[in-house]
């Protein structure tokens, strides 16, 4: 296991730098000249000049890249062009807001398509599996600023139940944080859970068709127990693996989700960084989400080999 | 008329138009050597309805913040006047009728072409309680004219010093004859006040305008300014003038512009900008929602660059006026809401020529001839840049190439990031032109047009694409500038309009952008609606009780 964590960790590393290089490219892979954005729209050549002489953007590209990595690696991603306010605070400002929203999402879709997976399992080709497959079907094949205009159209417009912009933070108000997330959350799950319900319906299926399973039914187990105690744990392992990766989908689906529901967090500033060419911001989103990824996806891997030992020795 | 056009005017709460906004009785110069006081020197300075029960502790939230620098010198985008006249008064200011009224300063006097006297209002303080005075207002404008990072240098071309004659008198020394202009500029960025004390005070400049700016505005900024996102200020009970209505505070959050519809339809806004037409419709159904739409000062426009082949050949560019249908143009970006113009200012403003009216009607014949004549009779093509993410350019532009297709013309649209647009229209190194050859883009008008054709039409100014002047324009900028009288003020700002839409040399008006805000029935004080940038929030209020407003 020990072993297994430390090849994933050194694998992580080239990766991170590869992600590195690339995020600092895009000072020239993107057009323009980042000069005029902070010095304003009536700055005159001498103040550009001046702006790309305080910022070192005349110097070779090695030496700023090695500028850049050293503070990267110390927390400072340097200042907004826009704004000229440090990066990395925001992102600590930010990342929280989007993180809430992302776990928030992440465990109403593990629990709710766990249920739906099971009963689906359960009830395999008969009526509840026939009807939970046409809304899992519907959450699959529906786009998430679909889903989210909708929730807001009658869950905030018509009917008032909820706020349709804006965000108040967990530690401020765990009833407010809920009543402003609630909505951004369900848009974000709808898919996931759609997913997880489908893997877990097709794991259960093949699970409870083998001898095993049919043993412990002839012992005169009931149905649910059989489920709880010994099928669902070997069907789930699929799962895990869609779990993991949607993780890091739920992070992307954040920029269309912060951006429906006026939510300051990590993926609108990451669309208005795009946007305006806020080559800073950019490249810290980039690094960061790229490193999120790659945690999570170890986290998958460690999860994946505490549950099934075969892995381990790979 | 269409039965969508129908419903969309019968509900529309207010249309009001600002007709005879500034021009004819409007002294904005002074008369040489005779002390002008503008307005009532004890001043109101906004509101012209009656106030209904007005609640002095309510918070107004409003759906639109912008605003990426506080510093007056330092302009990032043009919203942020929005929230610094929150926070800091200018000396003057320009009312919703385009007249200079007294703000800070109570009257001026053009001593002679060069100087310019302006008293100022005696016992106002800063909200640190540092006296506003004399020396604070040399202080501003020593730094507009001398800090490093002031981007409104440009726009005080035409002044040298600052004198503090006494506590409360100034004089604006000046290179050029230029007292219209200036005092423009008194009303503008330049002219917003702040605290000389607390800046000092401060570790930085960026610190004191992005931590806690303090002007002698009738609001003070409370918890942490966001700069594009969000921002509170609170009422200071130490403002000078007690009459116009004060909120208890304002929570401004930027809000998408698809979203803003729902913000106030869902409560969670009493005030949003509108910024496309189309978006009134949805707001049909909301009956506790007043939507305001009036004429700004917002233009859109055909930018050309006639440095740039076959656009150098005037026949071309009519052609290209001739050739565009700026009703169909107009009628679909605004749904009807506005009719096209064909010259920069509307009546009533000093830069209007009636003469000017009916330039170039849509003649596809004539446009046709043109280009012959130009040496072009099987037409051209051309390429225009649009900002990716401005939906409302690109549908501007693409209705104008399907049009410029009648004539012959193919006009080929590249798209590039927002945020370049401005940079690649206007580039900063003056010895470069625009890569821009031709495309619809906006610009917003000023008050003084001097500030409206300098910057355009001179070859020193930061937004001529080309970086070509036109022969003789130079001369009447000048004298328009430098003169005292109003008559002579508009014959001459009247011939620079004719000057630059003869030659089209920087292409040509297509209409005004319809000012359009919607609030809640229990806010008062919007008199006449503005755009996003600026908007105007001083004057607002919520009733008690958030009691509707029935008239």
């Amino acid at each position: 296991m020990g072993l297994l964590i430390l090849r994933r960790f050194l694998q992580a590393i080239p990766l991170i730098f590869l992600v590195s290089v690339a995020a600092f490219s895009l000072t020239w892979l993107l057009p323009g000249d980042p000069a005029y954005a902070i010095a304003g729209i009536e700055a005159t050549p001498e103040e550009a000049a001046a702006v790309r002489e305080r910022l070192n953007l005349d110097d070779p590209a090695h030496v700023r890249y090695g500028r850049w990595l050293g503070n990267a690696m110390q927390g400072d991603f340097g200042k907004s062009a826009l704004t000229d306010r440090p990066v990395a605070a925001e992102l600590k400002r930010r990342l929280p807001i989007t993180a809430s929203i992302a776990v928030g999402a992440f465990i109403m879709a593990v629990l709710i398509g766990t249920l739906v997976g099971v009963v689906q399992g359960a009830f395999a080709g008969r009526l509840p599996d026939k009807a939970l497959l046409f809304f899992v079907s519907l959450g699959l094949s529906t786009p998430q600023f679909w889903i989210g205009t909708l929730l807001i159209t009658y869950f905030g417009v018509k009917w008032k139940l909820f706020p349709v912009l804006g965000y108040v933070s967990f530690a401020d108000s765990p009833g407010q944080w809920l009543e402003y997330a609630f909505l951004p959350m369900l848009t974000l799950a709808i898919f996931t859970w759609s997913e997880v319900a489908r893997q877990l319906r097709t794991g259960l299926v093949g699970v409870l068709d083998q001898d095993y399973v049919r043993a412990a039914r002839a012992r005169g187990i009931s149905n649910t127990r059989i489920i709880a105690r010994h099928a669902l744990k070997n069907a789930a392992l699929p799962t895990i693996t869609i779990i993991g990766v949607r993780l890091g989908f739920l992070l992307a689906g954040s920029i269309i989700v912060e951006n429906i529901f006026g939510i300051n967090g990590l993926g609108a500033y990451a669309l208005t960084a795009v946007q305006t060419r806020d080559v800073p911001i950019i490249q810290a989103v980039v690094v960061i989400s790229a490193a999120v990824v790659l945690i999570v996806g170890f986290l998958v891997d460690v999860a994946y080999a505490f549950l099934n030992p075969k892995v381990r020795v790979r | 008329m269409t039965k969508r056009r129908t419903a969309l005017l019968g509900f529309l709460a207010v249309f009001a138009i600002i007709a005879g906004a500034c021009g004819d009785d409007a002294d904005t110069t002074g008369q040489g050597g005779t002390a002008t006081t503008l307005g009532s020197a004890g001043g109101t300075v906004a509101s012209t309805r009656p106030v209904v029960d007005a609640d002095p502790a309510a918070i107004l939230r409003y759906g639109s913040m912008q605003a990426n620098s506080l510093d007056p010198v330092l302009q990032r985008t043009p919203c942020e006047i929005t929230q610094m006249r929150l926070i800091y008064d200018t000396l003057f200011y320009y009312d919703v009728a385009g007249k200079l009224q007294p703000m800070l300063a109570t009257e001026y006097k053009l001593d002679d072409p060069l100087n310019l006297t302006v008293k100022l209002r005696s016992g106002v303080k800063f909200q640190d309680g540092t006296a506003f005075n004399a020396e604070a207002v040399k202080f501003a404008f020593d730094r507009a004219l001398t800090d490093a990072i002031s981007n409104v240098k440009g726009a005080l071309y035409m002044l040298e010093s600052v004198t503090a004659v006494d506590e409360t008198t100034v004089r604006f020394k000046m290179k050029s004859a230029a007292g219209g202009p200036l005092l423009a500029q008194l009303a503008d960025r330049p002219g917003l006040m702040y605290s000389p004390t607390a800046f000092k005070a401060a570790a930085t400049p960026a610190d004191f305008f992005g931590k806690s700016p303090v002007g002698s505005g009738m609001y003070q900024i409370t918890g942490e300014y966001r700069p594009i996102e969000s921002m509170s200020v609170r009422s200071w009970d130490g403002y000078w003038d007690t009459t116009t209505p004060r909120l208890g505070g304002i929570d401004m959050t930027e809000v998408k512009v698809d979203a803003l519809v729902n913000a106030i339809k869902s409560d969670q806004f009493d005030l949003v900008p509108i910024d496309a037409a189309s978006q009134v419709a949805g707001l049909k159904d909301a009956t506790d929602v007043v939507v305001k739409i009036d004429p700004s000062i917002q233009l859109r426009t055909f930018l050309i660059n006639s440095t740039e082949e076959p656009f150098d050949d005037v026949r071309v560019r009519q052609a290209m006026a001739y050739g565009i249908d700026r009703k169909a143009v107009t009628d679909v970006m605004t749904e009807g809401l506005v009719g096209p113009v064909s010259q920069w200012y509307p009546k009533g403003f000093v830069g209007y020529d009636a003469a000017l009216d009916s330039l170039y009607p849509y003649d596809v014949a004539k446009a046709k001839q043109l280009l012959t004549e130009a040496g072009f009779p099987d037409g051209f093509t051309f390429n225009a840049v649009i900002g990716d993410t401005s939906t409302s350019y690109i549908q501007q532009n693409e209705l104008i190439q399907g049009q410029l297709k009648l004539i012959g013309v193919t006009m080929n649209i590249t798209y590039v990031p927002t945020a370049q647009t401005v940079p690649t229209f206007y580039p900063t190194d003056p010895t470069k032109k625009s890569g821009v050859v031709a495309g619809a883009w906006g610009a917003n008008l000023t008050y003084d047009p001097d500030a409206f054709f300098r910057p355009r039409y001179l070859s020193d100014g930061n937004t001529n694409v080309g970086r070509d002047e036109l022969p003789g324009l130079r001369d009447v900028l000048v004298q328009a500038a430098a003169a005292t009288d109003e008559a002579t003020r508009v014959r001459l700002y009247g011939q620079a309009a004719k000057l630059t839409l003869d030659s089209l040399l920087e292409g040509f008006p297509l209409f005004t952008v319809p000012a359009i805000q919607a609030h809640k029935n229990y806010v008062g004080g919007v008199d006449v609606a503005t755009t996003r940038c600026p908007a105007t929030l001083r004057g607002k209020y919520i009733t008690k009780g958030k009691v509707a407003i029935t008239n």
